[in-house]
């Protein structure tokens, strides 16, 4: 009757114990594919679970001395790949990078927060028209609607009144708009 | 050893390289060595610092006999969980952990319903009588030695196998406080002196337990 895998490995884990260097490889090239396995299937990482799978036979390498060849091998191999697993996670919830994710994963964030590259004309065209008005104004209007200062910190900055800043840009802002119409 | 960079062939290659023969480790053995020279320590201990002044009345008392047997009870337990937890595999023996953890249960117990037969329950009284400073003396080196060995091992569990440690070593503190100290003999005093200092201490490096267990 053909051994199970279980069996085999367990002969395997046996022998490499006493120095059998080919039955090692055989070993963990035929674990490899299950340690993947059973990773990938908890994991939606994939550059993660390749990661978590070496570890794992580094792992066995380092604890070989602490099987038993009598007992199961698959429940010891179990608990070390639990163990990474779990130390996986547990560094990569603890650098918060479940809270992380890249723009290209988020379009809602894109849409809301960065600028459309399909915009750019108009903002060109925003630009181009400011430039028609006196330095003074134009500072005015790009640090309070385009920098995000208040009028009280540009009136602070320009030396002026709070009042005039306000007005200056509000007029900035009429004019631009009936020329961009 | 370090997989950086490595495909899964080349670390196996590696791996095999480096494999030498090892006999699978009997996690019976290196304990033994401990709980034996423990006992050996804690007898060299008592002896230097001499045997309370009325124990041959304790040794009668059936109460003080059965504490102590408690205390052993946990202390060889809670060794031998340890060293089982020293496996990565030990989630097999999870029964082992429910032996040490129920038996502190029962000793802790021990300790308040004695406490409160003796109506000197008084946490604050207890706590600003002088310390029997040997603690340190009779838990340092055995939990040290202990701590050592486990972190040889290759735990998966680490809280557990720090747990384990504290417990085994508190209880051979007891036993070793509970025959030298003459200062004051109550359950109170002794549960305050004894055994909190060196849980609230076990429980402090326990919160590293997962560096120091690493591997």
């Amino acid at each position: 009757m053909a051994k199970s895998d279980a069996d085999q490995w367990q002969e395997w884990a046996g022998q490499a114990q006493q120095g059998d260097k080919r039955a090692y490889a055989q070993l963990l090239k035929a674990i490899h594919p299950y340690i993947q396995n059973v990773v990938y299937k908890s994991l939606s990482q994939t550059d993660a679970a390749e990661d978590i799978a070496q570890e794992v036979l580094i792992s066995i390498h380092k604890s070989l001395s602490t099987y038993a060849p009598e007992r199961p091998f698959k429940p010891w191999l179990m608990s070390i790949i639990n163990f990474r697993k779990m130390d996986y996670l547990r560094k990569y919830y603890s650098q918060r990078q479940d809270k992380t994710s890249t723009t290209e994963e988020n379009p809602e964030f894109m849409a809301e927060n960065v600028t459309n590259p399909s915009h750019a004309g108009e903002l060109k065209d925003i630009e181009d028209a400011l430039s028609e008005f006196p330095k003074k104004q134009q500072d005015i209007f790009r640090k309070i609607k385009i920098e995000g200062y208040t009028a009280l910190e540009v009136a602070n900055q320009m030396d002026m009144n709070e009042s005039a800043v306000k007005v200056s840009a509000h007029r900035t802002m009429k004019k631009l708009q009936g020329i961009l119409k | 050893m370090s997989k950086d960079n490595k495909t899964p062939d080349d670390l196996i290659n590696q791996l095999c390289g480096d494999l030498e023969a090892s006999a699978p480790r009997c996690p019976y053995r290196r304990i033994s060595i401990w709980l034996i020279l423990s006992i050996v320590y804690i007898v060299g201990v008592i002896n230097y610092l001499g045997l309370k002044v009325d124990i041959e009345d304790h040794l009668t008392n059936a109460s003080f006999l059965f504490e102590m047997g408690l205390a052993s009870a946990l202390f060889i337990s809670a060794a031998l969980a340890s060293s089982w937890l020293s496996f990565p595999d030990c989630i097999q023996r999870d029964w082992m952990k429910t032996i040490s953890v129920t038996l502190f249960g029962t000793f802790l117990f021990w300790i308040v319903a004695n406490g409160i037969e003796e109506g000197d329950f008084s946490f604050y009284k207890h706590f600003a009588m002088p310390s029997c400073s040997r603690g340190l003396l009779v838990e340092a080196f055995p939990f040290l030695a202990l701590l050592f060995m486990t972190a040889k091992g290759n735990t998966t569990q680490p809280y557990w196998a720090m747990t384990m440690n504290v417990m085994a070593v508190s209880a051979l503190g007891w036993v070793g406080l509970r025959l030298t100290c003459s200062m004051y003999d109550s359950m109170t005093y002794g549960f305050i002196h004894y055994l909190l200092p060196f849980c609230i201490l076990g429980a402090a490096v326990g919160f590293f337990a997962r560096k120091i267990f690493k591997w």
